[in-house]
């Protein structure tokens, strides 16, 4: 059985609402007739768009993982932290399950999005039409995955504002806090701005012409 | 055929025709499996109910602090609000605007622009700016990604009146598909 996609039949499906349209030939600005939002094709510069957000949160991912989130003072002196040592330190004092759920969720996460859409971005500029289904289900995860990156910033957030014994005990925030942050933003956006039916186009294309 | 009984997959752009779904069931695409719409029974009442129970715990989780901490005979507690206060008393303003965003704005915009919506429903009338709300929920806050609304959520059938009724179609459909299933058997390349 043959398929068709909105876009071969010459309709758009609004991102917001749903309902589909019909634009006009008119080269006017297109707004869905139900809910007002713009509509496009596909998503406007999605690869360019997409590379540019991942190759930003790349290299943020450097400084995230080498300068310290957390700078703790106190009577005994002073330490700084990075992600990785505070899961070190984390799964040798023994709390081996927090040690896992930090490394998961700050250091596997990110770099597995990163894989992700890299691998992603590569097959839809190749027009590739190799597993499209797993493919797009491997965007699923990737968008499902971005708000629970955040776990970190909390961590430290609540940890500074609450251990504050002036002398006795301080914590603040490193600046590697401020790169992992720009990196779960980063690799939201990134992940907003890929449009999965480039996935599909290849396979409309060769199913036209083969 | 009107293109209202069409439906457009927003994650494969597959075009296929609306099925009638029983309460509780979901329909799918048919290549790519991602949910299209579901039919979900008391959907208005049980949304209002969630969202005005997340409302007051939202003011609570708010008001009271979040955490507390004694050591030796110090003790400490701070509020949602309080630890951006001092990430950004600290310097780190950038972190602190974005556990600010995160924990507090988007949760709040989310709230108030639902009730906004649902409330007026509710009681029979279309909020003014429904339209404008209905695509910040959807889009800026990210509620209910990748679910048709109009076919989801309440407010997309109050927007349902605004839609024009289409010209004609005559491309081959599928129907969606129901219920979920892994679909692999799928138009691999010749």
């Amino acid at each position: 059985m043959t398929t068709t996609t909105a876009a071969e039949a010459g309709m758009l499906g609004c991102h917001a609402c749903g309902l589909l349209s019909r634009p006009s030939a008119a080269g006017h600005t297109l707004e869905c007739a139900r809910c007002g939002a713009s509509l496009h094709v596909r998503k406007p510069y999605s690869i360019s768009r997409t590379w540019a957000f991942l190759i930003a949160a790349a290299i943020l991912y450097i400084p995230a993982n080498v300068l310290p989130v957390m700078e703790t003072g106190s009577l005994f002196g002073a330490q700084k932290d990075t992600i990785l040592s505070g899961v070190v330190y984390l799964w040798t004092s023994g709390s081996w399950p927090l040690a896992a759920i930090i490394f998961v969720a700050s250091i596997m996460v990110p770099g597995g999005k990163l894989l992700a859409l890299t691998v992603l971005l590569i097959s839809v500029q190749r027009r590739s039409s190799w597993k499209p289904f797993e493919r797009t289900k491997l965007y699923r995860m990737v968008e499902l995955v971005g708000r629970w990156s955040m776990v970190d910033i909390y961590v430290v957030a609540i940890l500074t504002a609450l251990v504050q014994f002036k002398a006795l005990a301080t914590i603040k925030a490193g600046p590697g806090a401020i790169a992992f942050g720009a990196v779960v933003v980063l690799t939201m956006f990134a992940a907003e701005s890929f449009d999965p039916r480039l996935i599909w186009d290849p396979l409309e294309e060769r199913q036209r012409h083969g | 055929m009107s293109m209202t009984s069409l439906i457009a997959c927003r994650e494969c752009d597959l075009l296929q025709r609306e099925i009638v779904l029983p309460p509780g069931g979901t329909a799918c695409c048919s290549r790519c499996g991602a949910v299209l719409y579901r039919n979900k029974p008391d959907s208005l009442d049980r949304t209002l109910a969630f969202t005005v129970g997340a409302a007051v715990l939202f003011i609570l989780a708010n008001v009271f602090p979040v955490v507390g901490l004694e050591a030796q005979g110090n003790r400490t507690s701070t509020t949602l609000f309080g630890t951006v206060r001092t990430l950004h008393d600290q310097g780190m303003t950038s972190v602190a605007v974005l556990v600010f965003v995160t924990a507090i704005l988007m949760p709040a915009l989310d709230i108030g622009a639902m009730l906004y919506m649902l409330l007026p429903i509710r009681l029979g009338v279309v909020p003014k700016g429904l339209p404008a709300m209905f695509r910040l929920v959807h889009t800026a806050v990210g509620h209910g990604r990748g679910v048709h609304a109009r076919n989801s959520g309440v407010a997309g059938e109050a927007l349902a009146h605004r839609g024009r009724p289409a010209g004609h179609c005559t491309v081959v459909v599928r129907h969606a598909d129901v219920p979920c299933r892994r679909r692999r058997r799928i138009l691999r390349g010749p």
